[in-house]
């Protein structure tokens, strides 16, 4: 398995430093808040806990 | 687009084993539902109108896929190449299914397109579910309502602007026998007003033509598309879906796609016009 690249590393511990509040580390998923779900109930980060994800960005063209 | 049966694949197979396939993008909703159903897509995909999953991954292109375990981002690249990454991410990940067991033969019902089948198994499991169990059942309820109502609801539209067989085709998967789905009685009679129209057979059998040219029209055989499109003018003359039918067949000649070749360099790949040794010289 490939660790998390470097950079992402390197941010979190800046952000770390710089905001004690910082609400989501580099790398991490965002929550789906206010999200439009297709072929699915909704899904929620809780969903997603101990998962393996395979997300695909995709347009339409 | 090439990737939506491999995705369907993986979802289709993976997700009773604890996998997660989810296809993202930020489009509307006008574009994106006709995209689903087009392609036959039938894992979950999401519309994101924020780029915060987008930012989180470094998205240069499309298509670009992600593989998170635990909510981590392990890998992104080339959708070709995700496979040594989300084999990992799989082996570590949990093995289980994100939905309940016990909604087993609800989701199988469902995904299969037995939706009246999925709505009455749901609630027949519910009475002995409880905990995250129920709540999944929960949500399911909910979902499969909103998509019947979505459904009767762009039925109605088709139907209203002349396209019969779609209207007809985006309801009835909700109309079996003892169906539980809201407004049932109520689209069960538009559609029994529909069929005691003069000319309904001729706007059905025109509307079923009219599914199989835009097939073709999505394959890129334009020219037998245009040969369908000219068959729906004459078999069901007079009627909405012929309507439709000519100003499909009108739009192929005005954009010189009848006789486009893929593998022409000189057709054009982005308009589809085809060039002047493959143009089809067609008439309506």
């Amino acid at each position: 398995m490939k660790t998390i690249p470097f950079f992402f590393a390197s941010a979190a511990l800046t952000l770390a430093a710089a905001s004690p509040t910082t609400a989501q580390e580099p790398g991490a998923m965002p929550d789906f808040e206010g999200a439009t779900w297709f072929n699915t109930p909704a899904l929620s980060m809780a969903d997603m806990e101990g998962r393996a994800v395979m997300v695909e960005v995709f347009r339409t063209w | 687009m090439g990737q939506i049966p491999h995705l369907n694949s993986e979802w289709e197979k993976g997700n009773a084993k604890g996998l997660v396939v989810i296809s993202v993008t930020d489009e509307p909703v006008e574009l994106v539902e006709p995209w689903i159903a087009a392609n036959n897509v039938t894992h979950p995909v999401v519309i994101l109108s924020d780029k915060k999953l987008e930012d989180v991954i470094g998205v240069a292109g499309f298509p670009t896929s992600a593989v998170f375990l635990d909510k981590a981002l392990q890998w992104k690249g080339h959708p070709s190449e995700a496979g040594g990454a989300l084999g990992s991410a799989r082996k570590a990940g949990r093995s289980d299914s994100m939905y309940p067991k016990k909604l087993g033969k609800v989701i199988k019902a469902w995904n299969g397109g037995e939706r009246t089948k999925a709505l009455s198994e749901l609630y027949k499991s519910m009475p002995k579910l409880e905990g995250s169990d129920l709540d999944w059942a929960g949500r399911w309820d909910g979902f499969m309502k909103n998509e019947s109502a979505k459904a009767f609801q762009r039925s109605s539209e088709m139907i209203e602007a002349g396209f019969w067989f779609r209207g007809l085709q985006l309801a009835q998967p909700y109309l079996g026998k003892d169906s539980e789905y809201p407004r049932v009685d109520e689209t069960r009679s538009h559609l029994a007003m529909m069929q005691e129209e003069p000319g309904y057979a001729k706007e059905i059998k025109g509307g079923e033509l009219y599914v199989e040219a835009q097939l073709l029209e999505r394959q890129r055989e334009y020219l037998e598309a245009f040969k369908v499109y000219k068959k729906i003018m004459k078999k069901s003359a007079d009627t909405a879906i012929a309507g439709h039918a000519e100003a499909a067949a009108k739009s192929l000649i005005d954009g010189y796609k009848p006789g486009f070749k893929e593998t022409c360099p000189k057709c054009d790949r982005r308009s589809h016009a085809a060039c002047e040794k493959h143009r089809e010289n067609v008439k309506l």
